[in-house]
C-alpha cells in the first residue's frame, strides 16, 4: 500500500511502547525501514520488544528531554500515538493530551533541530465528534467538532487535534487520523472490559434491541493508515510549495475497517472466542434491558459510586455508547490515502481471542488483583 | 390455486388470502402475445414461432410468465436465448449419455443451434425436457431469422457455456471425481451455468437500445447476479440433488473441519452425511457457509439493478434476485431444508413480485431479509461474525444510496416532490448547505439571464479558451503593465533624475 520508503527518513514513534504504537513500529519494520525509534513513558515488555528498534523513555511533557530524543534520532517523521485510554481522571487527559500534545509540537520545531522535523501525524479519535448521537455512514466534514466534547477524554483529543491541524505550515505538515474503536493482540481496553462483563455474568444481558451498527478496526489497519498518510504528507523539497488545500497535508481522515457489525453481535462473538457457552449467547435467551431503564440504573449507579466511593461498569456512558449507532464512510481515505483494510475483522478477533488465551488473560488476571491490592 | 385451497387459506392465513386477492387484482395482466398489434414483436404469426412458445411454457414454469413481460421484441429474443441454453442443459443433464457421445454434442452445440432442422432424439426417456431436443428445428428457424445482432450474442454465450459444461462433464467423468472442490470450481462451474446467461442478458439489453450500450461491457456485475440465482437454488435443491448423485456444494464449505470440530465431529466425508440423524448442527453450520458465500454477491446484484433503466428489463431482473433473496432467508438455519424441498409461499411470492419495481424497494427487500437473516443467527455458528458483516454491508448499501435522513414527501395537491432531512442526522448539515449554494447559483443564474441575455457563465468562457489564446492574451497583458512601468521610470529619470 504504502509507496517505498526513501531509506535516509527516520521514524520516531510516541507511545510506541503501546498498543497501536507498537503496529506503527511493527509496520515500519516489516517494511524495511532501518531508522525508527519509540518514545514512551516506560520500555515494553522484553518479549514485546521489536528488534532493530531503539526505545526512549520520558514524559511528553517534558521539553528538553523531547529535544533530546528528537535530536539524538534525527527523526524526520513524527507519530504522535500518546493516548491515555479512557475512564481516567480528567486531569490525566488535560495533561497528557493537550499539555504533550503542544510540548511535542514545540519540541518539533525547537531551533537546534534547524527544522529536521518536517512530517507529524497525530492519532486522534472518532470520538472528537461523538455528541451521543446517531452516526451513520457520515464523513469527516459531515461531522463537526462539538464545542464541548462528551467528556474530558473526547474534549481533550479534539483541542490536541485541532492544535496540530493548526501547526501544519512553516516547514512541517500535519495530518490527524480519527482511527474508531481498535481491536487486535495487546489491546488494552475492549477484550479486558468484555472479560470482566463475561466474568460477572453479564454477558447474558442485552442493552437496547441490538440493531444499532457499529465500526471497529484492526489495529495494524490503522498503522497502515498512518504509514499511507505519512508518505503522502509533501517531501521535504515542495513543503510549502502547495498552497491550495493539500489532498493530505492538514488534513483529517476516519480509519475503520468499512464493515459496521451490529454492536452486540460483536461483544457476542468475542465471549464466544473468550470460552463463554454458545447457550449463554443465544440472543434469543439474552435478558433485554430496554435503553431507558438501563440509563436510569446507570444514573443511580453512578450516583452510589460518587457517593461511596468503588468503580462501576454501569456507567451512561457505556450504555450510550452500547446503544448507539456509529459507523463512517471512509472513502476520503481511500481516495486520498490509498487506504484499504488489509485485515478482515474475522481475521482480527481470531488473531486477539488467540493472544488473549495465550497472554492477555493472564494480564488481565495481574491487573485485576494489583486493582484489588490498591483497593 | 384452486378455490377450495383459497378458502383453506382465508382461514389460515387471512393476510396472505389479501395479499394473493390483490395480487389478481391489481397487478397488470400478462401480455398478450397473440394479439395482432404483438405480432411483429412476438412473432406469433409464424408457426414455428409458434411452437418456440408453447416449448418456453413447456420448458420454464418460472419464467415463461416474466419473459413475456419483456419490453417490445426482447421478448421473443430472450424466449429463444432461453430455448437454446435449455436445449444445451438437456444434453449436459442427461447421465444416460455416454462421455464420448456427450462430449462432440456439447462442444459443437452452438453450430447445431443454427443447423436448420437439426434434432436430437437420443435423450434418456426420463429427461424432462427431450421434447425440446426432438423439436429443435423450430428453434433453429427463429434464430435464424433473428437480427444478427441478437444472434451472434447468443450464439457467443453459448459457446462459451458449452465449453465450460463440456469441461466440467469430462472431468467428472474421466476422473469419477464427483465433488466440486473448492471454492473457485463452485464459482467457475456457477459463472458458466449462470453467470453467462447474466452477461449474454446484459449485451442483449444493450443491443436492443433499452438500457445503456456501456451495460453490454460492465459484466462483471451481470455475472455476480447470476451466480447468486444459481447458488441460491444449489442451496435449495441439496436434497434433491443429493438424491439424483448430483453434487453442487464445493466441499471446501461443507467438507470444513471447523463446522465438525464446533460440534465435536470430524469433517463431513460425504455430502448426503448432511441429512443423517445426529449431524444437524454441523449441517446447518455448513449451510450457514454456503448462505455467506452467497450473500457476497447481494450488494453487486443491487449495484446492477441500479443501473437500469427499462422498466420490463428492470422487473424481469429483480423479481428472480428478491426471490433468491426470499429463498435464502427460509434456507438459512432451517433443518427442512435437508429433509425436504422448501420453497416461499405462494403468497410472499406475489408480494415480491408486486414490490420488486424499483431499486429502492428492492434495497428495502433485500434489507429486510438480511435482518431475517441476522435475526435467526446464532454466535455459536462459526460464520456467526461473517453473516452479521454481510448483513451489515447491506444495510450500508442502503444507507449509501437511500439514506435515511432524507424524506421525500409529496403535498396533497400531488406537486413536485418535496426533501426534508432530518435535523438530528449529521449529514443534514452539509445536505442543507449544498442545498442553499445550489439555491443561490440558481438565483444568480436567473439574474444574469433577466439582466439582458448577458453571458451566463463568463468562468467557464474563460476555462475553454485554447491555452495558446491564453497565454496570448497574457503575454500581451504583460508587455503593456511591463511598457507603461518602464516609461513611467523613463518619466521619472527624465525630470527628476538630475534633481
Amino acid at each position: 500500500m504504502s509507496d517505498e520508503p526513501a531509506p535516509e527518513i527516520r521514524y520516531l514513534v510516541l507511545g510506541g511502547a503501546g498498543f497501536l504504537g507498537s503496529y506503527i513500529v511493527q509496520a515500519l519494520i516489516s517494511r524495511g525501514d532501518t531508522h525508527v525509534a519509540v518514545f514512551d513513558l516506560r520500555e515494553p515488555a522484553q518479549e514485546d520488544k521489536i528488534e532493530r528498534v531503539s526505545y526512549y523513555t520520558g514524559d511528553i511533557c517534558n521539553l528538553d528531554r523531547l529535544v533530546d530524543v528528537l535530536k539524538e534520532t534525527g527523526a524526520n517523521v513524527v507519530f504522535h500515538a500518546v493516548s491515555p485510554i479512557h475512564g481516567l481522571s480528567d486531569s490525566i487527559y488535560q495533561r497528557v493530551n493537550v499539555d504533550g500534545t503542544k510540548t511535542l509540537l514545540e519540541a518539533c520545531r525547537h531551533p537546534s533541530l534547524s527544522g529536521n522535523v518536517f512530517k507529524f501525524v497525530y492519532t486522534s479519535s472518532t470520538g472528537v465528534t461523538w455528541r451521543a448521537q446517531d452516526i451513520v455512514g457520515a464523513t469527516e466534514e459531515q461531522l463537526p467538532i462539538p464545542e464541548n466534547g462528551y467528556d474530558m477524554y473526547h474534549h481533550t483529543k479534539a483541542v490536541a487535534e485541532k492544535m496540530v491541524l493548526e501547526a501544519d505550515g512553516d516547514g512541517m505538515r500535519t495530518v490527524v487520523i480519527r482511527p474508531g474503536g481498535m481491536i487486535g493482540p495487546r489491546d488494552p481496553q475492549l477484550l479486558h472490559r468484555l472479560a470482566a462483563a463475561l466474568a460477572e455474568k453479564k454477558h447474558k444481558v442485552q442493552i437496547g434491541n441490538n440493531t444499532n451498527l457499529v465500526d471497529w478496526v484492526y489495529a495494524g489497519n490503522v498503522a497502515d493508515a498512518h504509514l499511507a498518510a505519512a508518505d503522502r504528507l509533501p517531501s521535504r523539497k515542495d513543503l510549502d510549495a502547495n498552497t491550495t488545500p493539500h489532498p493530505v497535508a492538514g488534513q483529517v481522515f476516519i480509519i475503520t475497517n468499512g464493515t459496521p457489525m451490529l454492536q452486540w453481535d460483536f461483544s457476542r462473538l468475542v465471549w464466544r472466542a473468550l470460552g463463554a457457552s454458545p447457550a449463554d449467547l443465544d440472543p434469543k435467551k439474552a435478558t433485554k434491558i430496554p435503553r431507558w431503564l438501563a440509563l436510569f440504573m446507570a444514573t443511580i449507579a453512578e450516583s452510589w459510586c460518587k457517593l461511596n466511593g468503588g468503580h462501576t461498569e454501569l456507567t451512561k456512558f457505556n450504555v450510550i455508547y452500547s446503544t448507539t449507532t456509529q459507523w463512517y464512510n471512509i472513502d476520503k481515505a481511500r481516495h486520498a490515502l490509498g487506504y484499504q483494510p488489509r485485515v478482515s475483522l474475522e481475521e482480527a478477533a481470531a488473531m486477539s481471542a488467540k493472544w488473549w488465551k495465550e497472554r492477555g488473560e493472564k494480564e488481565h488476571k495481574a491487573r485485576q488483583a494489583s486493582r484489588r491490592k490498591l483497593l | 390455486m384452486g378455490v377450495v385451497s383459497m378458502l383453506v387459506l382465508l382461514l389460515t392465513h387471512p393476510l396472505e388470502f389479501r395479499t394473493l386477492v390483490q395480487y389478481k387484482l391489481w397487478h397488470d395482466a400478462e401480455r398478450d402475445i397473440t394479439a395482432p398489434e404483438e405480432i411483429k414483436n412476438s412473432g406469433w404469426d409464424r408457426k414455428t414461432m409458434r411452437r418456440c412458445w408453447e416449448l418456453l411454457d413447456l420448458t420454464s414454469r418460472s419464467f415463461s410468465g416474466v419473459i413475456k413481460e419483456l419490453e417490445d421484441d426482447l421478448a421473443r429474443v430472450v424466449c429463444l436465448f432461453y430455448l437454446v441454453l435449455r436445449g444445451l442443459d438437456t444434453i449436459e443433464d442427461d447421465m444416460t449419455l455416454p462421455d464420448g457421445k456427450k462430449q462432440p454434442l456439447l462442444r459443437a452445440f452452438h453450430d447445431y443451434a443454427v443447423t436448420p432442422d437439426w434434432s436430437f432424439s437420443e435423450n434418456g426417456p426420463d429427461e424432462k425436457d427431450r421434447q425440446l431436443l426432438v423439436e429443435f428445428g423450430v428453434v433453429s428457424h427463429e434464430l435464424n431469422l433473428l437480427n444478427e445482432k441478437y444472434r451472434e450474442i447468443i450464439i457467443d454465450i453459448t459457446k462459451k457455456m458449452e465449453t465450460g459444461m463440456a469441461d466440467y462433464a469430462h472431468k467428472a467423468a474421466t476422473t469419477g471425481e464427483v465433488y466440486l472442490e473448492t471454492v473457485d470450481d463452485y464459482n467457475l462451474y456457477c459463472h458458466y451455468v449462470a453467470g453467462l446467461v447474466g452477461e449474454g442478458l446484459t449485451r442483449l439489453w444493450s443491443a436492443s437500445s433499452k438500457e445503456a450500450s456501456w451495460l453490454g461491457k460492465q459484466l462483471e456485475l451481470a455475472n455476480s447476479m447470476g451466480i447468486m440465482l444459481q447458488k441460491t437454488n444449489i442451496i435449495r435443491d441439496y436434497r434433491e440433488d443429493t438424491d439424483q448423485r448430483r453434487h453442487f456444494w464445493p466441499r471446501e464449505i461443507w467438507g470444513r473441519e471447523l463446522y465438525g470440530k464446533a460440534c465435536g465431529h470430524p469433517a463431513f466425508k460425504e455430502m448426503k452425511e448432511m441429512y443423517l440423524p445426529g449431524n444437524e448442527k454441523q449441517a446447518l453450520w455448513a449451510l450457514s457457509g454456503m448462505v455467506v458465500d452467497v450473500l457476497g454477491h447481494a450488494v453487486d446484484s443491487l449495484d446492477y439493478l441500479r443501473l437500469l433503466k427499462n422498466q420490463s428489463v428492470f422487473n424481469f431482473c429483480a423479481i428472480p434476485v428478491t426471490m433468491a433473496m426470499a429463498t435464502l432467508s427460509l434456507c438459512f438455519m432451517n433443518y427442512d431444508m435437508f429433509q425436504k424441498h422448501i420453497k416461499i409461499r405462494k403468497a410472499e411470492a406475489a408480494s415480491l413480485i408486486m414490490r420488486s419495481t424499483n431499486p429502492r424497494d428492492v434495497a428495502y427487500m433485500f434489507r429486510d431479509y438480511a435482518r431475517k437473516i441476522h435475526a435467526k443467527a446464532v454466535p455459536e455458528d462459526p460464520s456467526f461474525m461473517q453473516i452479521s458483516i454481510a448483513c451489515g454491508k447491506i444495510e450500508q448499501w442502503c444507507e449509501h444510496y437511500y439514506p435515511s435522513f432524507v424524506q421525500m414527501t409529496r403535498s396533497a395537491t400531488g406537486g413536485a416532490a418535496t426533501q426534508l432531512f432530518d435535523p438530528s442526522d449529521a449529514r443534514t448539515r452539509i445536505a442543507q448547505a449544498a442545498e442553499k449554494r445550489d439555491h443561490e447559483l440558481h438565483l444568480e443564474k436567473r439574474a444574469r439571464e433577466l439582466n439582458g441575455g448577458a453571458p451566463v457563465d463568463n468562468r467557464q468562457r474563460a476555462e475553454q479558451m485554447p491555452t495558446s489564446e491564453l497565454f496570448m492574451y497574457l503575454g500581451a497583458a504583460f508587455l503593456i503593465v511591463f511598457g507603461s512601468a518602464m516609461g513611467a521610470v523613463w518619466v521619472l529619470l527624465k525630470y527628476y533624475g538630475d534633481a
